[in-house]
Formats: structure tokens, C-alpha cells, sequence
């Protein structure tokens, strides 16, 4: 375990050089910021223990509805969040980019549903749950970038970010208990990005984002040590990411 | 409904839509909103099913779409536009299940979110040619039974999220 922890920043670092070294020969520099959203964030969030509870695609099998019980459907995790982002081009045409982003839920992931037990007969019980999630990670692109005259410039890239994630859920019975999970970790998924900036200025565009993740944790287990459960899952980042923002041209030869 | 159930081998469902839609440039900003009606082009199908105890054989599901987008528009001389934005969409759908050999009414609505990318060209000075791609995520809660006895609760669901193709001639009146 000591060795993860010295490779992440050490990882890190590299990548900053890395990145670093050839900024010496771009033709424009800009650093920028971003707010956006991240629909299904975390994916289904499946995890062992909703087995246990005879669910097996995670938030999306966990409703259940039944006449005489109050019921509230739990929804796919909504994220929000925003970041930074230094871009590079050389020669006009080829681009670089290193964000940093932090997304976390921010909508949906609670409610109210029933599940069985089934060692005494088909006797449904309510069951509130809870599930949460946020991400940081740091993306690292590089591909081509289109120049429209100096109005707009499209660029499309690929690369992969370091992506640490932490996830929590709950379930708590009418009868009692609370079963929680806690996990986290780091993958590094894929990632495909477009983006666009609109020059308002020869220093200042407006940008606009899109990018796919692909990619998850190895399987982690949880960490709460008290209630009695051990739960077990992925941390996922697949999934698309929309984001708005501003960027300032800093240096262009 | 690929997501629905692991046990399930599905073929499915493709729509095809038709709509309108409404766009307001500001700027470098727009508004993008419309109304879409998918009727099914290939019904679903649980080819294999390997979980006895939610017998679902096919289904056929019409929906009505209603989103709404904002982003930034990117116009390349007076060729065209590309545009980007994210939004919201409400979906309200109706339809049929078949399980266990009996076919059930479905009706259900959901929230959802996603993005659009677009490109527009100009045809005319108030007319264009436009693509676009949109993917929105959303996904109903339990709205029929479908599950074997004794299970009499809602377990089934709609999902909508996937990729949406729309192709048109867009009259601009300003």
C-alpha cells in the first residue's frame, strides 16, 4: 500500500513535465475554466450488496413499487462540477490540453423503495437508500485543432486521465439496521474530448466541451468496519461530461 | 433495455422520430427545444432469458420528448454553424409489454439529461440543412409488474438514454 501512495503524485508529476517540456515550442497558450455536468455519474453503482437485497443492475433495479407501500423512485446520479484547463497548440493545428476537474452528485441517488424477504414468504418492507459520489480527476489530451480564420477553433483530442473516485451508499430497512458502503480509488479511463472556442477577442473565447470517460476502479472493498456488511465494488467514470466555460489566451506567436 | 436485466440476451427496440424543433441564436449562445414522437421502427426482443423469475419476451414502447437545450454556437463564415450545448429533456411513453405469455399496457415518464451537437448549412438566407446528435440519460421508476409470482410489485422500468440521430431544414423567421 505505502507504493500507491508515492505513485500518484509521482505519476503526477511526470505528467506536469511531461506535458511541460514541449510547451516551449507552442505557437498559443491558454488557461481556461469549465462548469458542467456528468449525467449517470458512477454508472448503475452496482455493488455486492445489493445481491443480498436480490438486485442486480444496481440503482437502476433498485425501485420497486406496491400499492399500501410510500414508495419515491431513486434516480441515476446527476453530477455537477467545474475545472481548469491549460491547452497548448503547435503549428496551428496540433493541440494539447491538461484539466483538472471535480465532479460530485448533485441531484438524484435517494428515495424510497420495498424489497423482499423471502425466508418468511413474499413480505415486502420498506427500504430507504442513499447513494453518493464525487471525482476528481486529470485529464491529459492531445489531438488536432481547426482554426476558422480567428472567430472559432474546434479541436478534437484523446488521451487518458488519472481519476480518483469515492462512492457511498446506504440502505436502511423499516425494521432497522443500516447497510453502508464506502469506497474509493483510482483508475485511469480512456477519454475523448471536443471542444470549441468562440473569440470574443484575440485573448478571450468562450469554450464548450464534450467528453467521453471510459474506464473504472478495480473491484474495492468497503470500508465501513461497523454495520456489519462487506460490501464490494467498482468506482466507475464511464460516461459523457458537458461543460461551458471561458478561456484567456495568455501567449500566441 | 439492455440494462434492465443481466440475464437477459435482448435485440433492442430502434425508433424513428419525428419532430419539431426550435432554435434561438444570441450571440454566441442558443436555445435549442423541440417536441420528438418515437414510434418504434424493431420492436424490442429478450432473445435469451436466463432469469426465470421475470418471464419479459418483448416489447414495443411510443414515446413523446420534450428537450431543451443551452450551449454555444461556433458559426464558420456564412457557410454554416457547428453548435454544442447540454440540457434537459421530460419523456412521456406508452406501450406494450409481453410476459409470460400475456401483453400488459405500460405507460411511464422520466427526467433526464444530456448534450447535443450540431451542425447547421445555409441553403437559403432563412433556411438550413441541419444534424444532430444528441444522447440523453434517463431512465423511469418501476411502472408494471413483471416479475413471477408471488412478486406482485412494479419492478419494470423504462429506459430512455441512448443516442439520437435527427436530420432537418430549419426556417429561421429573424
Amino acid at each position: 500500500m505505502p507504493c500507491k501512495k508515492t505513485t500518484i503524485p509521482g505519476a503526477l508529476l511526470l505528467a506536469i513535465l511531461a506535458a511541460a517540456g514541449p510547451l516551449r515550442a507552442a505557437t498559443s497558450l491558454s488557461v481556461g475554466m469549465q462548469a458542467g455536468f456528468m449525467p449517470a455519474l458512477g454508472g448503475n453503482l452496482h455493488s455486492s450488496t445489493h445481491e443480498s437485497i436480490g438486485v442486480y443492475n444496481g440503482i437502476d433495479g433498485i425501485n420497486k413499487s406496491l400499492d399500501g407501500y410510500d414508495t419515491s423512485t431513486v434516480d441515476r446520479l446527476l453530477g455537477a462540477g467545474g475545472g481548469i484547463e491549460i491547452r497548448a497548440t503547435f503549428r496551428d493545428y496540433f493541440f494539447a490540453r491538461l484539466a483538472g476537474n471535480f465532479t460530485m452528485a448533485a441531484w438524484g441517488g435517494a428515495g424510497t423503495t420495498i424489497y423482499d424477504t423471502p425466508a418468511v414468504g413474499f413480505t415486502p418492507e420498506l427500504l430507504e437508500c442513499s447513494y453518493s459520489m464525487y471525482v476528481i480527476d486529470v485529464p491529459l489530451t492531445a489531438g488536432l485543432a481547426v482554426p476558422f480564420w480567428k472567430d472559432v477553433r474546434i479541436a478534437f483530442s484523446v488521451g487518458a486521465a488519472f481519476a480518483y473516485g469515492n462512492y457511498k451508499n446506504s440502505f436502511r430497512p423499516e425494521s432497522g439496521g443500516d447497510l453502508k458502503g464506502k469506497f474509493r480509488g483510482y483508475g485511469f479511463p480512456l477519454v475523448l474530448l471536443v471542444e470549441g472556442d468562440y473569440f470574443l477577442s484575440e485573448k478571450l473565447s468562450i469554450t464548450a466541451s464534450l467528453a467521453y470517460y471510459k474506464g473504472s476502479t478495480d473491484i474495492r472493498k468497503d470500508r465501513y468496519r461497523t454495520d456489519g456488511d462487506t460490501d464490494f465494488a467498482r468506482i466507475d467514470f464511464t460516461g459523457y461530461r458537458f461543460g461551458m466555460g471561458a478561456s484567456w489566451h495568455f501567449y500566441s506567436r | 433495455m439492455s440494462s434492465y436485466n443481466s440475464g437477459f440476451e435482448v435485440e433492442p427496440q430502434t425508433s424513428y422520430i419525428l419532430g419539431v424543433a426550435f432554435k434561438g441564436n444570441y450571440d454566441f449562445l442558443f436555445l435549442r427545444a423541440g417536441v420528438d414522437i418515437a414510434f418504434p421502427l424493431i420492436e424490442g426482443d429478450v432473445i435469451e432469458n436466463y432469469d426465470a423469475t421475470d418471464p419479459v419476451e418483448k416489447y414495443s414502447i411510443s414515446y413523446t420528448g420534450l428537450p431543451l437545450f443551452v450551449g454555444v454556437n461556433f458559426p464558420v463564415f456564412d457557410i454554416g454553424e457547428f453548435y454544442l450545448g447540454g440540457g434537459i429533456a421530460y419523456f412521456l411513453a406508452t406501450g406494450t409489454v409481453t410476459h409470460g405469455g400475456t401483453e400488459d399496457d405500460i405507460s411511464a415518464s422520466a427526467l433526464g439529461f444530456g448534450f447535443i451537437a450540431g451542425m447547421q448549412l445555409r441553403l437559403t438566407a432563412s433556411t438550413r440543412l441541419y444534424m444532430e446528435w444528441e444522447y440523453i440519460d434517463a431512465r423511469s421508476g418501476a411502472s408494471m409488474n413483471t416479475a413471477a409470482a408471488p412478486e406482485t410489485w412494479d419492478n419494470f422500468y423504462i429506459d430512455f438514454s441512448g443516442h439520437r440521430i435527427l436530420l432537418g431544414i430549419m426556417y429561421y423567421a429573424l
